[in-house]
């Protein structure tokens, strides 16, 4: 045994005692309430109850744990070692706690433990199941980070494995040496955190995100405890408040990402249809709809299956993000950078089963039930002996699609009248069905990475189908090479604008109907208020706005969100009287309805103002080059960028970020008197008049300017070009800056100048760093291969090598060449950017025939150096090393610069649907409570 | 006919739309050759860049165009051009995905994804440094 020195191996080992214990009471606590529920007794539920409470104090302990050793960065641990650094600020050791998967699924347990109590206190008759749901999903999760072998499968990740026992590194000689710690540099420091993430969002975004997914679980144990206790009524009530608790926390979640996109990444927008995004925003939708027919049952005994499917469907989805996310099955399709971790399978078997739980319980009937779980068992065995995993995975999936069709035929039963045309639940019922194909559609689209997965066994019939109907796609996934669509932004847009004019179209005119049966002539005058003034308010931004026949759809939207946020706000008024404890709902519609407006405009009107901004004529390589979105800016230089001029200013260096001043500008017309001299189309010109200039020189050529015949004694270097415009007084300054980072890569973090009704977002793309150059004042030097006629491009210039030639007996004296030298002679012509041309003559020489003789030339106005290094007679490709001189180029950034209009819209919107979520929480635990009082 | 059916066979028809829509609007994954073959459709690609090509980016001609060599899974190489500023920390991708069409003998890139690797997964990490003497 090695006594290893200065290692904390007590804090590890304390750590998966911790994690093994959380696991085993779980397992207790299940059995405790499982046994409770079949019993009721007393005793079962008492354990049940300490068993949980012994797992909440097990995890916490836990994170307390992995929190103090990444707190003392006990880097000989592979967790705190990869998360965290000797710089990092506090703040971001709790980043760094959630960074990795491991402390991820630490964190979505906490807020299981954390909603569990307050479950365990406030569920009564339904403690014993909901309990026994919330202890198995904490089995499930804990197993995830319990790191143990189980026969040959590791079970989870542990937090607390030491890095010289990982399976990497076992056996390796420094492992053996007692002091390692000191004698192996790299565990002097860890890697520290990504720097993208090193910002203050990564420490709020990821915790509200997990309490809203963990969030979901409680009114998915309520549907499982329904099922199991076959109170397909009665779970609902007590599930409303949870499912709106996790419509807001979940919903907050998912804008708080969006946010942090928009402020602190490069993604040019706050929502990018990124397979991450989607990941969480399919569950919320779907949940939105259980929520809303959640409350319809209440009122009227409808829409039993639909809330009871939904609801578990939200949870379903939930661990299916997880799956997405973490898997690495979405490797090719998205930015964020994923990992397969090993628990592929594990992750697997746990959507799986929440999947075939639900299932097998909402079969009432014995003889059914032991019909699926026997398939599965088969499907298993199946699966295994004859490696045909995936074609069972499919069919378990089909089983488990029509198990719940089946159910819903045989074993719920259907209200005998449908819904009247014009009541609250018909519509609202429409509407969840609307958010369920807005998801299934998101969900779908991102899906295709596990497409290609699933449709491997029926590549035959697929490939038979794509020779009968030409749809390419189905010969792509066939080959298991679907792909997601490369507009990806514009491809989900077109399907999901519909939905969402569609859901606030219904969001505007619901309340407006009663439950049961309404009368529409009442309703209709309702209504009408709101619907006239949105119509005019349509009308007024088309033009203002500028939206024409091409976007009408965008038209569309624009007035059902401002029907929607007007028909509430008049519902609350005029109807509530403005009741604070009713109109939670209309608050939170009127938020959702604004957080959609603002996208809406900020999104349909926003302008790349450093498009096609660039002064110089862009070489137009080919038709598919139509992207001009950065403009190159030198220093100091001032250009005119949509309404502005910009000028960069100066980088500055502080600690390792640097930043580029960028100003801003005015742009003011220019007045010419008479007299003053341009120069224009290339030559110098007097001005006639005074005048002020239109859009174009050649317009205002004849009118107001003569040609100056003989310009010699003037000095040309001070004449200004024509201009339209100048700029003006400076409006502000951005500092966009790059972060240096030479473990993760450098980052570039974008700045954003606010005004109340739009943001200039300002981004840097690529800026030189460092500058290497050598001690005569050359950059480094560019190696090429040449063959006869070749061009490559160096820096600003290019370069072709002209001709080749062996150096001719009478010029040896003029290039000094000793008689047993070998020397070829290269010319290369060379082409700066504002197209002139030179010519040098590199020679290759061999002291007597062995020994290379460098000979560098240096083409003066050009600023170029060559050096001919290597001759090829084999491929015909010579090596010159070129450099140019530093110079030669002022120094300058490459940036983009987006305006975006109204984007506050969005911003005050999602503080309202906050606002209103929790006081549509506060009201619906205020009526739970009074019914139960009654 | 119900409006229970009615609302089904609509419901039905926009899944049926969608999953139809979802496929016909696919790109598909290929190898250069693949897409070298059908120049006009556009592919992703999935590969890796060589380091020891230039990697051409000269603002001061175009900003918006970068010129490099890939590498596909295939191991055939190409010259791509890609009609984007150079990606932050390019040299350090581990893989890249392009989306674009072959043209002539380049391949034309409007759109590319990259991978970057953490340097923990570069062997040696944890290696006794060389000056460092055994006792």
């Amino acid at each position: 045994m090695i006594e290893y020195l200065g290692e904390h191996t007590l804090i590890g080992r304390l750590g998966e005692v911790f994690v093994s214990t959380s696991f085993a009471a779980a397992f207790l606590a299940a059995i405790s309430y499982f046994a409770a529920s079949r019993t009721d007794n007393a005793s079962y539920r008492r354990m049940g109850r300490a068993a949980f409470w012994l797992h909440s104090a097990a995890l916490i302990a836990t994170a307390v744990t992995l929190f103090i050793m990444l707190f003392n960065k006990y880097f000989e641990y592979d967790y705190v070692w990869k998360h965290a650094n000797r710089d990092m600020p506090l703040r971001y050791i709790f980043s760094g706690f959630w960074e990795g998967q491991e402390g991820s699924f630490i964190l979505w347990s906490f807020w299981n433990v954390v909603l569990g109590n307050i479950l365990l206190l406030t569920a009564k008759k339904f403690e014993n199941l909901t309990m026994m749901m919330v202890s198995i999903f904490q089995m499930l999760i804990g197993s995830m980070i319990l790191g143990v072998y189980v026969l040959d499968f590791k079970l989870g990740n542990s937090p607390f494995d030491l890095i010289r026992e990982l399976p990497e590194n076992v056996g390796l000689p420094w492992t053996q040496m007692p002091n390692y710690l000191e004698r192996i540099p790299s565990f002097s420091d860890g890697r520290g955190m990504n720097p993208l993430l090193q910002n203050y969002w990564m420490t709020i975004h990821p915790p509200t995100l997990f309490l809203g997914y963990a969030s979901t679980l409680f009114s998915f144990a309520f549907a499982i405890a329904g099922l199991a206790s076959g109170k397909l009524k009665e779970w609902i009530r007590p599930a409303i408040p949870w499912a709106f608790f996790s419509v807001s926390v979940l919903g907050i979640g998912i804008l708080m990402g969006g946010a942090w996109a928009y402020e602190a990444l490069s993604f040019g927008g706050f929502w990018a249809w990124d397979p991450v995004e989607n990941a969480s925003l399919i569950p919320w939708l779907t949940l939105v709809g259980a929520a809303h027919v959640m409350v319809v049952n209440q009122r009227k005994n409808r829409s039993q299956y639909t809330a009871l499917f939904l609801t578990l469907l939200t949870t379903i989805l939930v661990m299916y993000a997880s799956f997405l996310v973490h898997s690495g099955v979405l490797g090719d399709t998205s930015v964020h950078s994923f990992t397969d971790d090993g628990l592929m399978k594990q992750h697997l078997f746990i959507l799986l089963f929440l999947v075939a739980l639900p299932a097998t319980l909402m079969l009432f009937e014995t003889r059914l039930r032991l019909v699926y779980l026997g398939g599965i068992a088969v499907l298993i065995l199946a699966g295994w002996a004859f490696e045909l995993k995936i074609a069972a995975i499919v069919a378990f999936l089909i089983m488990s699609v029509v198990m719940p069709i089946l159910a819903y035929k045989k074993f719920f039963v259907k209200p005998e009248k449908e819904e009247p045309l014009w009541s609250r639940e018909f519509w609202i019922f429409i509407g969840s069905m609307v958010l369920l194909l807005s998801a299934a559609q998101i969900a779908l689209e991102t899906s295709k990475p596990i497409w290609n997965i699933l449709a491997e066994p029926f590549a035959g019939p697929l490939m038979d189908i794509y020779s009968v109907t030409n749809i390419e796609g189905l010969k792509s996934l066939a080959e298991g090479k679907l792909a997601p669509n490369s507009d990806r932004i514009n491809h989900f847009n077109k399907w999901q604008i519909p939905f969402a004019f569609v859901i606030t179209f219904l969001i505007a005119f619901t309340q407006f109907l009663r439950y049961g049966k309404s009368n529409f002539k009442q309703f209709a005058k309702r209504i009408a208020l709101s619907l006239g003034v949105a119509l005019a308010i349509t009308l007024a931004a088309a033009t203002q706005l500028s939206y024409d026949g091409d976007e009408f759809i965008l038209l569309i939207l624009f007035f059902t969100t401002v029907f929607a946020v007007l028909a509430n706000l008049d519902y609350a008024i005029r109807i509530l009287k403005g009741k604070f404890n009713a109109s939670g709902a209309s608050v939170a519609h009127i938020g959702f309805a604004l957080v959609l407006l603002g996208a809406l405009i900020s999104t349909s009107r926003s302008e790349k103002i450093s498009e096609n901004a660039s002064r110089f004529d862009i070489e137009q390589l080919s038709n598919d080059f139509n992207n001009n979105e950065d403009v190159l800016l030198f220093k100091q230089d001032t250009i005119m960028m949509g309404g502005y001029f910009v000028s960069y200013k100066e980088r500055d260096k502080q600690g390792v970020n640097v930043y580029y001043k960028v100003e801003y500008f005015d742009v003011e017309p220019i007045a010419y008197r008479a007299g003053d001299h341009v120069i224009a189309r290339g030559v110098v010109m007097r001005a006639k008049d005074n005048h002020v200039p239109g859009p174009d020189f050649i317009l205002d050529q004849k009118d107001h300017w003569e040609v100056v015949q003989d310009p010699r004694g003037m000095m040309l270097d001070s004449i200004p070009r024509w201009t339209q415009y100048r700029p003006g007084k400076k409006l502000f300054d951005l500092n966009p800056r790059i972060q240096l980072n030479p473990e993760f890569g450098n980052v570039a973090e974008p700045s954003t100048k606010r005004y109340w009704n739009k943001d200039i977002y300002t981004h840097i793309r690529w800026a030189e760093l460092e500058v290497d150059t050598d001690a005569t004042g050359f950059r480094a030097a560019t190696e090429l291969k040449l063959g006869v006629g070749d061009t490559a491009l160096v820096g600003s210039n290019s370069v072709r090598l002209n001709q080749l030639s062996v150096v001719k007996d009478e010029e040896r004296e003029k290039y000094r060449i000793a008689p047993n030298d070998l020397a070829v002679k290269a010319r290369i012509g060379i082409k700066t950017s504002a197209g002139e041309v030179y010519e040098v003559e590199p020679l290759y020489i061999l002291r007597d025939s062995i020994l290379p003789v460098p000979d560098p030339v240096i083409q003066d106005e050009s600023g170029v150096r060559v050096n001919f290094d290597k001759i090829d007679p084999v491929t015909g490709k010579h090596t010159f090393f070129v450099a140019e001189r530093f110079s030669n180029r002022k120094e300058f950034i490459v940036m983009q610069a987006i305006q975006f209009p109204m984007i506050n819209i969005l911003w005050i919107g999602c503080i309202i649907m906050f606002m209103g979520t929790v006081m549509a929480i506060r009201h619906r635990i205020k009526l739970s409570k009074k019914s139960k009082e009654a | 006919m119900k409006k229970t059916h009615i609302i089904a066979i609509v419901f039905i028809a926009v899944a049926i739309a969608f999953m139809i829509g979802s496929v016909n609007d696919s790109s598909s994954y290929a190898d250069f050759d693949e897409a070298f073959e059908n120049p006009q459709k556009e592919y992703h690609v999935v590969g890796e860049l060589v380091r020891s090509e230039e990697i051409a980016y000269n603002p001061e001609i175009n900003p918006n165009i970068t010129k490099f060599t890939m590498v596909d899974k295939k191991g055939e190489r190409r010259k791509v051009i890609l009609n984007k500023s150079k990606p932050q920390d390019f040299e350090r991708s581990e893989s890249v995905v392009l989306i674009g069409k072959a043209n002539g003998d380049e391949f034309h890139a409007t759109e590319m994804l990259m991978k970057c690797p953490s340097k923990y997964k570069e062997e040696g990490k944890f290696e006794l440094e060389e000056t460092a003497s055994r006792d």
